[in-house]
């Protein structure tokens, strides 16, 4: 309650209507990409909002029209804050926040070193092998 | 949960029960060759070098490449596409191993029947058990993917479409076999290039490259980043993905055992050099969405939004036929060597070993019936999305290339590393799927089986008589 009290904006438009829901699906991403979906009545038209500081300020629309989901994707490192509301009431959601922490260089980097590894060993046993093979072949 | 359906339902349905009635004509007319068991299950083991370059591409252009292609460039970037594009190394690395395939097991069936001879029965039975849930998981992302696409494209609900699109492909592959497998294949691969070669021209010719550049830039500045960490570490894991999935799976045994002698790897190799451009091309439809404008409320569904939103009812009407066709091609395949397996693997090896050719033939059909079943159970629910269902089977295949490979090639690999291989390789590989991330699960799966491999070879070298590979016919 406390919460939902410290986040709550004043009503600027019909207080009668239900504050939508929103959600996403992580609170911390690693790969710069997550889903954010709401909760309002079918075919309602929202406004999605996108901020990269808690107070919203110079936030962006990211998304107005009657779908129920987003896909966000390509975010650099950082603390990205969302929030929802009805296109014809002013009530915003409660707000939604995901971190953005992409793993670290050595860890990429560890990784594609390790696949090429494979890779390259992978190489070597099927071309030294179809050599192999061939003689084999051409001596029986 | 799509309001952006560019075709109705009643189109939907117009284009859905077309296409379903010329693959199931085509099932029943190419069926009608298959008399014996060796007809039903490999074609007559004489399909020549262009039918079996069709089916090898078609069956590796899947549902997953058109819609999932799209998907992994919407979230790795540059670096998603092109990774998925290396899944083409799957088939050219499977060239020389058709070759030898055919040469030492001239009369084998299955690649279980492979591990059988090669290992003995507890590296077997692991392996069957890893084919086996790894054919379910290919399975369960083509019916989402069929699922999927039906309600991108004409709103039909998800559960409605992924239940048609899978009845569809059970029946013709139940009527046809191998021989319908491979001819819908070859018309479907036609579809399936010059479809998504025009989508991706006609795209980039109306918007141009700069102005989708930018979009991206501004919108997803991620995407266009070549040193995003999660999709340098996916570059390699989908390469060996590719590799264990074709490495392994009876789908590709099962061509190389019904190619020609001589064909499989000049049939296999032409396969993967035409396959590479399809993901990028496929992929490339995703970056177009910024610039459109375009919400994508669910990843895997950006390929057909993309297309029917720029093209209109023209676009959505191709990109139907390429991911149908796509779908169909890789669903029937999957089906057929799927049931080969349990058919020749698990009843007549374990069960029945005297079981008449009918009888065989009449499991196969069975055996069909139930893993559709099985998958369409398992669809329904839709509990991921397309690249994560996919990739929790990354682990498992890894662990097989190395044991399947250095089992083919060298005579010291031992049943024992091969068998901790694909154990070890699986269960590491697992524990970095839900640790590190979906997109190492296979490099880790491949690296640690590699390492059980080549330490116990070198610690233990078996000596193989290749001769033991020249099993009898079954019965």
């Amino acid at each position: 309650m406390l919460g939902l009290s410290l986040f709550a904006q004043p009503a600027v438009a019909q207080p009668a209507v239900a504050q939508p829901g929103l959600e996403a699906s992580t609170s911390r991403s690693d790969t710069g990409e997550y889903r954010l979906s709401w909760t309002v009545d079918a075919d309602a038209e929202v406004v999605l909002e996108e901020a990269t500081s808690e107070d919203f300020s110079g936030a962006r629309v990211l998304y107005e029209g009657i779908d129920a989901a987003t896909v966000v994707s390509g975010r650099l490192d950082g603390t990205y804050h969302y929030r929802l509301r009805l296109k014809t009431d002013g009530n915003w959601s409660a707000p939604v926040a995901v971190e953005v922490v992409h793993h670290s260089a050595a860890e990429a980097f560890g990784f594609l070193a390790l696949g090429g590894l494979v890779f390259l060993a992978t190489a070597v046993l099927i071309i030294s092998g179809h050599r192999a093979h061939r003689r084999e072949m051409g001596a029986t | 949960m799509n309001n952006d359906a560019i075709l109705t339902p009643s189109t939907g349905w117009l284009l859905l029960v077309l296409f379903s009635a010329v693959w199931i004509f085509l099932g029943w007319w190419w069926g009608r060759k298959a008399k014996s068991l060796d007809g039903y299950m490999l074609a007559g083991r004489n399909v020549g070098l262009a039918l079996g370059t069709a089916t090898a591409m078609a069956t590796w252009v899947t549902s997953n490449t058109t819609m999932m292609a799209p998907q992994l460039a919407l979230q790795m970037g540059l670096w998603g596409m092109i990774g998925y594009s290396l899944g083409s190394m799957g088939l050219i690395f499977f060239a020389p191993m058709a070759e030898r395939i055919r040469a030492l097991m001239p009369k084998g069936y299955t690649s279980g029947d492979f591990v059988r001879l090669r290992y003995g029965k507890a590296a077997w039975r692991v392996f069957l058990g890893i084919s086996i849930f790894y054919g379910l998981g290919w399975l369960i992302s083509m019916g989402m993917a069929g699922g999927i696409l039906l309600n991108a494209l004409t709103g039909i609900d998800y559960q409605v479409g992924m239940t048609a699109i899978l009845v569809v492909c059970m029946v013709y592959t139940m009527l046809g076999g191998l021989y319908a497998v491979i001819g819908t294949d070859f018309i479907q691969s036609v579809l399936i290039l010059v479809g998504i070669v025009t989508l991706a021209v006609i795209a980039y010719t109306r918007i141009g490259v700069e102005p989708v550049y930018q979009a991206l830039l501004s919108e997803r500045p991620g995407l266009v980043n070549l040193l995003l960490p999660a999709a340098i570490m996916f570059l390699f894991n989908n390469l060996l993905f590719g590799l264990g999935e074709i490495f392994h799976s009876n789908v590709w045994w099962s061509r190389a055992f019904a190619f020609r002698s001589g064909i499989g790897m000049p049939a296999y190799l032409m396969a993967g050099v035409f396959w590479a451009p399809v993901p990028v091309v496929a992929g490339a439809l995703a970056f177009l969405a910024p610039a459109l404008g375009i919400n994508v409320p669910a990843v895997d569904m950006v390929g057909p939004m993309v297309a029917a939103q720029l093209l209109g009812t023209a676009g959505a009407v191709v990109i139907f036929i390429v991911v149908f066709s796509s779908l169909a091609s890789s669903l029937d395949s999957l089906l057929a060597a799927t049931s080969d397996l349990v058919v020749e693997d698990v009843y007549r090896k374990h069960f029945n070993p005297s079981a008449s050719e009918a009888t065989l033939r009449r499991v196969a059909v069975v055996t069909i019936l139930v893993l559709s079943v099985a998958a369409w159970l398992l669809c329904l629910p839709r509990i991921t999305h397309l690249a994560g269902m996919l990739a929790i089977t990354g682990a498992f295949v890894g662990s097989t290339i190395w044991p399947i490979a250095a089992g083919l090639y060298w005579r010291k690999t031992n049943a024992m590393g091969a068998t901790l291989g694909m154990v070890a390789g699986s269960g590491v590989g697992l524990w970095c799927y839900f640790e590190v991330g979906w997109y190492v699960a296979a490099l880790v799966g491949a690296a640690v089986s590699m390492l059980c491999v080549v330490v116990s070879t070198a610690l233990r070298p078996g000596d193989f008589d290749w001769q033991q590979l020249r099993e009898e016919e079954p019965a």
